[in-house]
């Protein structure tokens, strides 16, 4: 096992606050991390910075590397060598996140065109393949759809066709099946977790669902304020958490409040 | 924000207030008829007693077009109430009841500009300050209809409306009461701006022709029988030209400003 | 869901071409006045009132008529002009010979000039180029386009000669001269045309840029310029054509304003002849020709909406 991505006090601040401070983490090749936190913590903004997406006027300081290639300071050119390539991310809204105009077809093939040399055809049954891999069978979805056709949960599939296309080595998933059903939810996990395991990809799940969370993750990251409060592997964040926030985290998700998205906890002003 | 809107609201009033004031004054003395005709002073230069010269006939320019820029105004403010009083009664309807008829008509204004309005008036019935104030207001009606429409249809989902219904309140009641003083604000902004399109409109019409007959001043007309004089006196195109400019100008920042203002105030009512 | 859905045509939309015509012919024979009297003046002579009533079919009642004149509209044939006394088919005809490419180039112009201007502008948004640039345009939005007109024959022909003031050639004499004549009416039209496409455009990018699928294409890999021109633009497009749609009745006022202003032998210096002439046969079918055109590229454009706007698509079902 190889370690992928490096995270190195990684900081961003907006142009009216700080957002994120001094975030560190690593993530192994094959494996799951969990970001997870109350909504407002910045796990959103962390994704963001990654995939070096920020709004401009968005300041980042430390390191973030991939393998060798130090992203924090890549130029627009190389990012674009980058993105959709060796990192594919799925965004949270299933229902906005494709483009209205073009068929999720010409969607997905977007991938191959962008990053391979694959000619019109060899893009085409590509497609074809990707698409059953995610689960829209021929019989069931064209395509030659457009997103308005589809129904959220297919729409989320094809997010993920999208992002696997290239066969990245990291997949940055920001709350990607949260909006789905529990069966769904499974599927499209067994899907990622399998590319997990036969292709060695690297996960970065940022959810709020710790259900989900407990399930799937490796090791879990835990956010508050910007901040990262605790870390470690699944097990032992959630078998003997350390910091209360986390304590409480998990007290309230297991009063059922699981699937719903956390209201803002207590504040915790005293560190451990 | 404020500090912005006023400044177009100021520049906008100011830019009306130079066309508008003098204009106004001067046709209380002339009644808004045509400088007398001169033909010993023609294309005179600036002087005291004409202080931009006089045209082709002796008029003195000045006069002439300030007459002509209040004459405007005179029929695009009134082809501008027509088409809000009109347009704001039958979007109301449309808005309360599904009224495809209005709506069809709304369309139809949508393939009839103003010129080809005023082209079968004035073949009917020959050139008329009536008939190009009606050819104005008729082509602002549709857009009246769908704002007025569009603005009611928001206010009826409101939760107080089924409550003033349920309380027995007749859809007349309702309209006067809670429709109509809600949008006041918007139909304010909409007249200012349509005003400097009417008077758009209204150049254009006398421009070609097709607008209020002769001999009352008109400053599409008067561009019109100027325009030769382009290169040897060309103050007698300036002057109605930046007349023409000013005045739409000044109503479209004017309504901006307007608007501008009335959002602010809106926000600070309901933070 | 079969491709030819896009073609279906709102059936109000045909029902509105009946319903202008039946406001023109109304407007044209129902008013007060005679119409043959109105063609003929104050002082004509009972007997030749009688001999244009005939002319005109003015004795059948004005149902019967309006049959007759819309039938043979359909068919093409246009009536006599009372005036010239040819059929005003050939007199359009040989009008639209300068209208049409007119109309055509100041599109074209508008279009292209309106949508550069706004990506430009939406593309560095908040930045000098973007302030003035709008700023400049609400300038050219409150000039009239005879004023516009006008100040460009003063600058570019009188003053620096390089294009032609007034008039129109033909095509016989070559295609160079033609377009000459045409390129300073062309730009004329098109400016205010442009002013307001850009500032439009410049909105509807805008709020496009802010989409979250902006943000999925940016992460499979597009560049800045790439999501710019292949995702963003396309969609921002569509509000656009919806725009140009409406602007059509105010490119046909300024057709007819800028032929008068540069004295082209268009249809518009024929609709306006014909006014003053109290042509009745060439005001009643030019209008309803230059309307019916509006409603039926009023219509192209919706089905060119529809396919540019697949979600559209399924409202029509």
């Amino acid at each position: 096992m190889r370690s992928l991505l490096h995270v190195l006090n990684l900081s961003v601040q907006s142009p009216n606050r700080p957002i994120l401070h001094d975030v560190s983490f690593t993530l192994e090749s094959g494996q799951v991390l969990a970001i997870t936190g109350e909504s407002g913590s910045g796990k959103s903004t962390l994704a963001l910075s990654l995939t070096g997406l920020l709004p401009p006027g968005f300041q980042t300081n430390g390191s973030i590397r991939l393998e060798k290639t130090e992203l924090s300071t890549l130029s627009e050119r190389d990012w674009c060598q980058i993105r959709g390539k060796r990192l594919g991310m799925v965004f949270q809204e299933p229902m906005t996140a494709l483009n209205p105009t073009r068929r999720i077809g010409t969607q997905i093939g977007d991938t191959f065109r962008l990053h391979t040399t694959l000619s019109r055809r060899e893009i085409d049954t590509e497609t074809r393949t990707l698409m059953e891999q995610v689960g829209l069978s021929e019989a069931d979805v064209s395509k030659r759809a457009y997103p308005h056709q589809l129904s959220g949960g297919q729409r989320q599939r094809v997010l993920l066709a999208m992002a696997l296309a290239c066969q990245p080595e990291l997949l940055i998933a920001d709350e990607f099946s949260t909006a789905l059903d529990a069966r769904t939810q499974a599927a499209m996990m067994a899907l990622v977790t399998r590319r997990c395991e036969t292709q060695g990809m690297a996960v970065l799940m940022i959810s709020h669902d710790l259900g989900l969370v407990r399930r799937h993750a490796d090791h879990v990251l835990v956010m508050k304020d910007g901040a990262c409060v605790e870390q470690g592997t699944t097990a032992s964040v959630f078998n003997a958490p350390r910091h209360p926030y986390t304590q409480a985290l998990l007290t309230m998700s297991l009063h059922g409040a699981a699937r719903t998205p956390l209201t803002p906890l207590p504040v915790f002003t005293a560190p451990l | 924000m404020t500090a912005r809107s006023n400044r177009t609201l100021r520049v906008g009033s100011i830019l009306l207030g130079i066309v508008l004031l003098p204009a106004t004054v001067i046709t209380l003395f002339n009644g808004g008829h045509a400088p007398p005709i001169d033909v010993l002073h023609r294309y005179a230069p600036p002087s005291p007693l004409h202080p931009l010269g006089t045209d082709p006939f002796g008029r003195d320019l000045m006069v002439h077009v300030l007459t002509g820029a209040f004459n405007s105004v005179t029929i695009a403010a009134i082809s501008v109430c027509l088409a809000t009083i009109v347009g704001t009664a039958l979007g109301l309807i449309a808005a309360a009841r599904p009224a495809r008829t209005i709506m069809g008509l709304a369309d139809l204004g949508l393939a009839f500009p103003p010129v080809l309005i005023a082209a079968l008036f004035v073949t009917a019935l020959g050139a008329s300050a009536t008939g190009e104030t009606l050819a104005i207001a008729l082509f602002g009606l549709p857009a009246q209809i769908r704002i007025t429409r569009q603005a009611a249809r928001s206010i009826l989902i409101q939760d107080y409306i089924a409550a003033s219904r349920l309380a027995g309140r007749g859809p007349f009641y309702i309209m006067r009461r809670h429709v109509l003083p809600n949008i006041l604000p918007l139909l304010t902004i909409q007249a200012t701006s349509s005003l400097a399109l009417a008077i758009l409109s209204d150049a254009g019409l006398s421009y070609l022709g097709l607008g209020a007959p002769p001999p009352r001043p008109d400053l599409g007309r008067a561009l019109a029988s100027y325009q030769i004089h382009i290169f040897d006196h060309p103050l007698l195109v300036a002057i109605p030209g930046i007349t023409i400019i000013f005045l739409v100008l000044g109503f479209n920042m004017f309504g901006d400003g307007l608007r501008d203002a009335l959002d602010a105030a809106y926000e600070e009512h309901t933070l | 869901m079969t491709g030819m859905a896009v073609f279906r045509i709102p059936l109000e939309r045909l029902l509105l071409l009946v319903v202008a015509s039946l406001v023109i012919f109304a407007a044209m024979n129902l008013l007060p006045g005679d119409p043959a009297a109105v063609m003929l003046g104050l002082d004509a002579s009972p007997e030749s009132l009688a001999a244009l009533h005939q002319k005109l079919g003015l004795e059948s009642s004005p149902p019967a008529r309006y049959l007759h004149w819309i039938s043979a509209f359909i068919r093409g044939d246009l009536g006599r002009s009372y005036i010239y006394d040819v059929p005003v088919r050939s007199l359009i005809g040989e009008r639209l010979q300068s209208s049409l490419p007119l109309i055509l180039l100041a599109m074209l112009l508008s279009l292209g000039t309106g949508i550069t201007l706004g990506v430009m502008a939406a593309a560095k948004r908040g930045t000098l180029l973007d302030t003035s640039l709008m700023g400049f345009l609400q300038l050219f939005k409150s000039i009239p386009d005879f004023l516009l007109a006008m100040m460009m024959t003063f600058l570019f022909s009188l003053t620096l000669h390089w294009l032609p003031s007034s008039g129109f050639p033909g095509w016989h004499d070559g295609i160079l001269p033609a377009l000459r004549a045409l390129t300073l009416p062309a730009i004329a039209l098109a400016i205010p045309q442009a002013a307001i496409t850009a500032r439009f455009m410049r909105s509807s990018l805008i709020e496009t840029l802010s989409q979250d699928f902006i943000c999925t294409a940016r992460a499979q890999g597009y560049s800045r310029r790439g999501v710019l021109w292949h995702i963003a633009v396309p969609n921002a497009l569509i509000p656009v054509l919806t725009l140009t749609g409406i602007q059509l009745p105010v490119l046909v006022t300024g057709t007819i304003i800028v032929e008068s202003v540069f004295s082209l032998p268009g249809c518009g210096k024929l609709l306006l002849e014909a006014v003053n002439q109290r042509d009745i046969p060439v005001v009643q079918n030019l209008v309803m020709l230059i309307v019916a055109s509006v409603i039926v590229l009023n219509i192209v454009m919706t089905i060119l909406i529809r396919w540019f706007d697949p979600r559209l698509e399924t409202d029509l079902s």
